[in-house]
């Protein structure tokens, strides 16, 4: 206040009138303010008591807001007018100059112009003040306060007692909402990136399997090729037991044969014969009597007919018999040699 | 009065009768014309799309980010005089951020809800629609291009999500808060904000109009409206003109006073940080924790300004090119207003053709 009456009293030609008043009104209500809080503000502060002592409280704190708005809107009413009555002198003075000569409509206009400018002017100047910033600041400021305190004795006196909701019941509900929206955000935004996820894993996922089922297609086209190797060979395997078996069949012909030129008689009396001598004399009259090429002749005598035959087929035995694992030609010759062993064994016994 | 007079005057009441007339037909004055479509929507906040008007427009589509006080149109007021038909016009595929009217329920939303949440999502929206970042051949990157307060707001989404923007265009933005040539930097500084948050919740339009109507009381109050029926001029055969003229004057007006209401935290957060601590510009401010580095921005740099700009004067943009990290960085300074660069006749001859020129050889 003491700030305001100082720039009041700033450059304040003491014969302006419009001056005057301002101050007279400022003085008027510096006297106001003293008094007041010298008398009744400070009664405002005396603790409450008795049944109604919460209520009279709020009450009497309503009245210190009030006056509080009410003083910074007086002086910025007297700030403003200070700025208006400069204005308005600046305006006469350009009016004054302007007038002279004949009046027409273009120099209304021009009045206008002047009177717009320096207005503007001057009120621009103010409001770049620190006085006007600090007024308006503190106007804010004590018109804020003064509004709460209105709507709080509004909810509290009126709105509460008939079970209305108030401003503050509402803005419970609009913070919850806010926060259930954000959640609700936040939710929405985790599904997604989720949801992402689990799609870019399951493509993955797919993409994996896909690369696997052609990698087991690949394979079984693979195995299926051996099988069919395999069965293929097992074919010929078959083609050549057949011919093992032929051969044999064969075989089993010549020996017939060879039991046909040789009768039991004929072979019951070289046996006898044979059996009273030793086995070294035996040994040394077959040595005598069936001489290496005699041997041959007879064989070839035998196997006369077939011999070409049985070299052909000799011949795809061991040809087939290459074809064989060693081992199974080994087993095949191991039986064949024990069977014809068996064989000559048993015509061998007298 | 001698006869000159007598003429002048009539000439004025004829101007006035004329204006009266047009007025009393309710002309249609729509805004807003260029077509386009909303793509998407969060709570009250719109993200629309403008049908390209080329065949094949630039590949790197452009967000273009405004205030939270007043509202997108200003860039699309009027055919002749539209922002957007303009960078359409250009090539750019162009999508506008409609940040809608915030009410009771949303007095809790946050600047962080704002840049990290609305404006992120649209950025990933723009992206998903062009499938940025999916083939090896295309880019993951867009454009920004904030005006006012939403140039503010891109600069913020550009240091704290550099991966998704390519280049950044601010128009008439503050980064520097600290300031004596506005009056709205030096009142702000002045105000409790956190009286004035608590007890609105949402802080209403009208009382951030009020104190822009507060900058030039006399002009915006009366010497606007007299200076309407100074425009009509009663010549024959101008009908037209009078009516594009008072249409014109109805469209501003009707833009001026759409003053949304502010989400309370966002303001809060806002006005204390930038307009009172001026902590963007010094790499102090934080969304959610975060720290806004402005130096984390390394990409191609578009600053324009406005000369004669009441709101945002050029002492708070400029800081911000020696402020980031890129080297591709311009400053633009055009002879016209806040509000002109929009709608003034520099808008279209330069503004516009200079924007597209830079963001051409970028796109």
């Amino acid at each position: 206040m003491e700030e305001s009456k100082e720039k009041q009293n700033k450059g304040t030609a003491s014969a302006d009138p419009l001056k005057t008043y301002l101050e007279s009104t400022q003085e008027f209500f510096d006297t106001w303010m003293n008094n007041y809080q010298s008398t009744f503000g400070k009664l405002t502060q005396v603790p409450a008591f008795g049944p109604v002592r919460e209520k009279q409280e709020k009450v009497m704190k309503g009245f210190p807001i009030y006056v509080n708005l009410y003083n910074t809107w007086v002086e910025s009413n007297i700030n403003f007018q200070t700025v208006f009555t400069e204005a308005m002198k600046k305006t006469y003075e350009k009016m004054i100059i302007e007038s002279k000569g004949e009046i027409t409509t273009t120099k209304y206009k021009d009045f206008y112009k002047i009177w717009l400018e320096t207005y503007s002017q001057t009120l621009k100047e103010f409001m770049k003040s620190g006085h006007f910033t600090a007024d308006m600041g503190k106007l804010m400021t004590n018109f804020m306060d003064y509004q709460k305190y209105n709507k709080d004795m509004i909810e509290e006196n009126v709105l509460k007692p008939c079970n209305l909701p108030t401003k503050t019941d509402i803005d419970e509900i609009n913070k919850d909402l806010y926060t259930l929206r954000k959640t609700l955000k936040d939710l929405d935004k985790k599904t997604n990136e989720i949801s992402k996820t689990i799609g870019e894993h399951r493509q993955k996922v797919l993409d994996d399997l896909d690369s696997k089922n052609n990698e087991i297609s690949k394979r079984m086209d693979e195995i299926s090729t051996r099988i069919d190797d395999l069965s293929k060979k097992i074919d010929n395997q078959k083609i050549d037991n057949q011919r093992i078996e032929k051969i044999d069949i064969k075989l089993e012909d010549i020996k017939l044969e060879l039991d046909k030129k040789i009768t039991q008689p004929d072979l019951d009396k070289k046996i006898a014969e044979i059996s009273k001598k030793t086995k070294t004399d035996i040994q040394l009259e077959l040595d005598k009597k069936i001489t290496q090429p005699d041997l041959d002749k007879k064989i070839a005598e035998i196997s006369k007919k077939t011999k070409t035959e049985i070299q052909l087929d000799i011949d795809k035995k061991i040809f087939d018999a290459s074809k064989k694992t060693k081992t199974e030609i080994q087993t095949n010759l191991d039986n064949k040699i024990s069977e014809i062993s068996k064989k000559i064994d048993e015509q061998k016994v007298p | 009065m001698n006869n000159k007079n007598d003429i002048n005057l009539n000439n004025d009441f004829n101007k006035f009768v004329k204006g009266i007339e047009i007025l009393m037909k309710s002309p249609d004055f729509s805004i807003g014309t260029t077509p386009s479509e909303v793509i998407y929507t969060e709570d009250k906040m719109r993200l629309i799309h403008y049908i390209p008007v080329v065949e094949k427009p630039s590949p790197t589509p452009v967000l273009v980010t405004y205030a939270l006080v007043n509202r997108y149109y200003i860039l699309d007021l009027q055919p002749d005089k539209s922002v957007i038909r303009k960078l359409l016009s250009e090539g750019f595929d162009l999508y506008v951020i409609d940040w809608g009217y915030p009410s009771g329920s949303d007095r809790y939303i946050t600047l962080d809800d704002y840049i990290n949440g609305y404006m992120h999502n649209c950025v990933n929206k723009i992206k998903e629609i062009h499938k940025i970042g999916q083939t090896a051949s295309s880019c993951n990157k867009i454009t920004l291009l904030g005006v006012c307060q939403g140039g503010t707001f891109s600069v913020m989404y550009s240091a704290l999500h550099p991966e998704n923007v390519k280049n950044l265009i601010t128009v008439v933005s503050p980064v520097n808060f600290d300031t004596d040539q506005c009056l709205l930097n030096i009142w702000a500084k002045s105000l409790d904000i956190d009286k004035i948050v608590d007890y609105y919740g949402i802080v209403p339009g009208d009382l951030l109009n009020a104190g822009f109507l507060l900058l030039d009381p006399f002009r915006l109050l009366i010497d606007k409206y007299i200076g309407l029926f100074e425009k009509v001029d009663c010549g024959e055969g101008t009908t037209l003109t009078n009516e594009e003229n008072i249409k014109n004057f109805l469209r501003m007006e009707k833009w001026i006073f759409d003053s949304p209401d502010q989400a309370g935290e966002a303001y809060r957060q806002f006005m204390k940080d930038c307009y009172q601590k001026n902590l963007l510009i010094k790499n102090e401010m934080k969304l959610n924790d975060k720290t806004i580095n402005l130096k984390n921005i390394n990409i191609p740099l578009l600053n324009v300004m406005a000369q004669y700009d009441h709101l945002v004067s050029n002492d708070q943009s400029i800081p911000l090119n020696d402020a980031v990290s890129s080297t591709d960085k311009e400053l633009l300074i055009f002879p016209t207003g806040h509000i002109g660069i929009f709608v003034g006749s520099k808008s279209q001859k330069e503004v516009c053709p200079k924007i597209a020129e830079w963001l051409k050889l970028r796109s």
